[in-house]
């Protein structure tokens, strides 16, 4: 019962379930369909930055040299324990078997990135806090991108079916749920949550 | 008793790996089939809509198979350097892991009215596979064709396929199953913020 009333109160604020006017805890603005307003802005931007991305200027000045670095930085941390390892543009591979992973569009958490960042711009929040969310998303995402470019590094080279199968299904899904935690903890940290603010010309909710 | 199932967001995102990985699985196994019907829709859209490109379509589970109207140089044989229909194929599988991640996050939330919303969840994910489907075929024929004009469309169109074939292929099966999931499970997005607020009054 509890979570019903809750969905009531933050998506429909009109009444509970007996009928009784209910105290709005969202700013005004946001009663007029708050998640349909999200969904827009999320999705505008997420097509427009897509768009922009696969644009040829921004995929050889900043998304190839980007996917380089990744290659590079998986290469040094895999060689701190593993002497049979190398970078060449976007390719981790290793010498003695002639193995490698490319790294493609897809695999660089350039768009998983996107992704979040069309969230948490669409989301009601300061720039500042906005600005923390990005910072810190920007380093939880790239950063499970590297232990994936590493772990398929080393599954490709021991089973091709385990390859396969943690490349195109489980490390997708894994780098999704990653940004979806990571939202949902930065809105839950926002400082400007609706939740407690007076409903409009309501002072006796101001406490 | 509800506030404890969402204490912490760690437990849930623990949960989401763990379903997520188990579902997985156990998607495998029953892929060629569950991805099925997306393949019977591209069928139809293809067959409809490329008319002009699109000769045969054989599907089975685990393939999509489209003959195509489209010529291609073939390697020099016996017979001297000659030319080819076209023959697409493409696994609908491949862009149908979106469900058991769906999947997930409903277990991993404790979502109400499971089977419901898990069954509205599959029938809705397949738009996506559809088009995430047609479009690989679309943009694999382009790319076998080499040139627009060869294909009889503008280089506006092999834009735009070229975007859709990149929407569908590296977006849309991991954005789908999470925003369809944030939709019906409004419940555990308005708690997540309800705990929050308590944990910052608390701390005050």
């Amino acid at each position: 019962m509890a979570d019903r009333r809750a969905e009531k109160v933050f998506w429909k604020p009109t009444a509970d379930v007996g009928g009784n006017p209910v105290v709005s805890l969202l700013p005004d603005q946001w009663h007029h369909s708050p998640m349909r307003r999200f969904f827009l802005i999320f999705l505008g931007i997420q097509i427009l930055l897509f768009a922009v991305e696969l644009l040829e200027p921004i995929q050889q000045h900043f998304i190839l040299p980007w996917t380089a670095l990744l290659a590079r930085v998986c290469a040094l941390l895999v060689t701190l324990f593993d002497s049979h390892a190398a970078s060449v543009g976007k390719v981790l591979w290793n010498p003695a078997t002639g193995f490698g992973v490319s790294i493609e569009p897809g695999c660089n958490g350039v768009e998983a990135c996107i992704i979040l960042l069309a969230a948490i711009i669409a989301f009601p929040a300061s720039w500042r806090h906005r600005a923390w969310g990005l910072a810190l998303g920007f380093v939880a995402v790239q950063g499970l991108n590297v232990v994936r470019v590493i772990s398929l590094f080393y599954l490709g080279q021991w089973n091709e079916t385990a390859f396969r199968v943690a490349h195109e299904y489980l490390w997708q899904g894994l780098i999704m749920i990653d940004v979806l935690v990571v939202w949902l903890v930065w809105v839950r940290t926002n400082p400007e949550s609706w939740v407690g603010r007076p409903a409009p010309g309501d002072q006796s909710a101001s406490a | 008793m509800r506030t404890n199932r969402f204490s912490s967001l760690w437990t849930f995102f623990l949960a989401a790996i763990a379903w997520f990985l188990v579902a997985t699985l156990g998607w495998m196994q029953v892929s060629e089939w569950t991805s099925y019907p997306s393949a019977a829709i591209a069928h139809i859209l293809l067959g409809n809509g490329a008319k002009d490109w699109v000769r045969t379509i054989h599907k089975t589970p685990g393939q999509l198979q489209v003959e195509t109207r489209v010529e291609v140089p073939v390697p020099e044989n016996a017979q001297g350097q000659g030319k080819a229909d076209l023959v697409v194929e493409v696994d609908p599988a491949h862009y149908a892991y979106g469900l058991p991640l769906f999947l997930a996050l409903l277990l991993a939330s404790r979502s109400r009215n499971f089977i419901r919303r898990a069954l509205a969840g599959y029938f809705i994910l397949l738009i996506p596979q559809t088009f995430s489907l047609v479009f690989d075929v679309l943009k694999q024929i382009l790319v076998a064709a080499g040139h627009p004009e060869s294909l009889g469309i503008a280089s506006w169109q092999m834009e735009a396929i070229a975007l859709g074939y990149q929407f569908g292929s590296l977006l849309l099966p991991t954005l789908a199953p999470i925003a369809l999931w944030f939709w019906l499970d409004r419940a555990f997005f308005a708690a997540v913020i309800v705990e929050g607020w308590l944990r910052r009054t608390e701390a005050k």
